[in-house]
């Protein structure tokens, strides 16, 4: 959690990132983080527990 | 840039839930034939595992995530339950106690003491969590959810009130026998209407004080979603609303509710929720085991809460073990249901390290406080005592410190 919010901070919107997390509660702490640091994001479930987060800049076209 | 923050292996899944499940029924079962109370207080232990586990309801990053984060998620939802609690805490303890005028403290009501003992407990409790990543009762249900830091950390809690035990009769003369238990019902006269609407009216407060202060932090609705399934057919509306109780977290609220609504339960039944007093009993037995047995411990059969129940209950199956040990398979079958059972190890050494010192210190706050997030708060503030009150707010100052601490933690 504390690294996803780290690696926003550092990049301020010049790249994506993408989370793998096995831990649910990031589910919940991460999305209202993105929104504070100019990302938009996404989740979606990749295993039993595993879940992708993927953080885009809101710039960002792709 | 990519990050990867997984640890460990894949546990058993819904399959092995039949068996688990059945266990827990068969020990309900056992428990009913000698007190039917033990049983329904397992199976109210079992919902609010259950609860916490599909909530994701942690105290420790509650009050963690207001200062790392700037977020109020989960501190929401504790309002929302104590508010639940406070208004049926009140209707039971009107019963019991009619007249609060007369000086009478309703039974088993967290009625605690208000003093250097709840600010020092609260304190190291606080900082305690934030270092071990989860309290008392999030570090039970996360053994259930295979997180080996918190089998650690409930080590480290049993060891640290193992060691309040061994020097409560020094706390007790010199601190604790001093200070005064404040009831607000009695407490200028103020009878249970103003009681709970001066309760309330914090609760109220609390919130407001909660909104400005996630907008300060700049916390703003996210932006992005879920990829949701498809709705078309009945079966995937039903579907849907499996996946909402059974597979996705509840809203914080939701979950906060539903604890409300089961510690006033528990209440009826016999006790509010506690969890520390089973730990103590277990501190106290293995430390007798290894021939440092604890003197008895004075005064705790005046305090209340926690403290004397675990003076007081005998066996086995007692009441405290049925709302304790009750969390384990509520969360087990919870995360098996969602399929995030998994046993997952520490990253790094060094995170056992933190999870044993933050319970060491968690346990011998608690110790001291006379209870944990749970008995000397969730249930405490809404028994209408000015204690949970002070005790909050020696936790937040505890988690502010330790968040200070875990930031400088590589």
């Amino acid at each position: 959690m504390l690294k996803a919010v780290e690696a926003m901070k550092k990049l301020k919107g010049k790249d994506g990132v993408v989370v793998i997390t096995d831990h649910a509660p990031c589910l919940e702490t991460i999305p209202p983080q993105a929104g504070r640091y100019g990302y938009i994001y996404t989740v979606e479930q990749t295993g039993s527990p595993e879940w992708t987060i993927t953080l885009t800049p809101k710039g960002a076209t792709s | 840039m990519s990050l990867r923050i997984l640890g460990g292996v894949n546990g058993p899944s819904l399959s092995t839930f039949t068996p688990s499940g059945a266990s827990a029924s068969a020990t309900a079962l056992v428990m009913a034939a000698t007190d039917a109370t033990l049983a329904v207080l397992w199976f109210l232990g079992m919902a609010a595992g259950f609860t916490l586990q599909r909530s994701r309801f942690c105290f420790a990053s509650a009050f963690r995530d207001l200062f790392l984060f700037g977020s109020a998620r989960i501190m929401y939802g504790i309002l929302v339950g104590l508010a639940v609690a406070a208004i049926g805490f009140a209707v039971i303890m009107h019963t019991a106690v009619p007249f609060p005028a007369f000086g009478a403290l309703p039974p088993e009501a967290h009625i605690l003491p208000v003093g250097l003992s709840t600010v020092l407990g609260g304190l190291l409790f606080g900082f305690g969590m934030v270092l071990s990543g989860g309290c008392v009762s999030g570090s039970l249900y996360r053994m259930a959810e295979g997180y080996v830091g918190s089998w650690v950390s409930v080590a480290g809690i049993v060891a640290g009130l193992g060691f309040l035990s061994q020097t409560w009769n020094w706390w007790w003369r010199t601190v604790v026998s001093t200070e005064p238990k404040i009831w607000l019902p009695s407490w200028l006269n103020l009878g249970y209407a103003l009681a709970l609407a001066l309760t309330l009216a914090l609760l109220l407060a609390a919130y407001l004080i909660l909104v400005w202060w996630e907008t300060r932090s700049g916390v703003s609705t996210p932006e992005g979603a879920r990829r949701e399934q498809p709705q078309d057919t009945v079966r995937q509306r039903l579907l849907a609303v499996w996946n909402a109780i059974f597979v996705r977290g509840w809203p914080a609220v939701v979950g906060g509710a539903a604890l409300g609504g089961i510690v006033v339960l528990m209440y009826m039944v016999h006790m509010p929720w506690g969890v520390t007093g089973e730990l103590t009993r277990w501190a106290n037995a293995s430390m007798a085991a290894l021939g440092f047995a604890a003197p008895p411990a004075l005064g705790v059969a005046d305090i209340g809460g926690c403290a004397a129940r675990a003076a007081t209950e005998g066996g086995v199956f007692s009441h405290t073990f049925s709302v304790t040990v009750g969390l384990l398979p509520g969360a087990l079958v919870g995360a098996l249901f969602a399929g995030e059972f998994k046993l997952r190890f520490p990253p790094k050494a060094t995170r056992y390290l933190q999870s044993l010192g933050g319970g060491i210190l968690m346990g011998y706050g608690s110790g001291l406080a006379i209870g944990c997030t749970i008995g000397a708060f969730f249930s405490s503030i809404p028994s209408l005592s000015i204690s949970g009150w002070l005790f909050a707010l020696a936790l937040g100052a505890g988690a502010f410190l330790g968040v200070q601490a875990i930031k400088r933690i590589p």
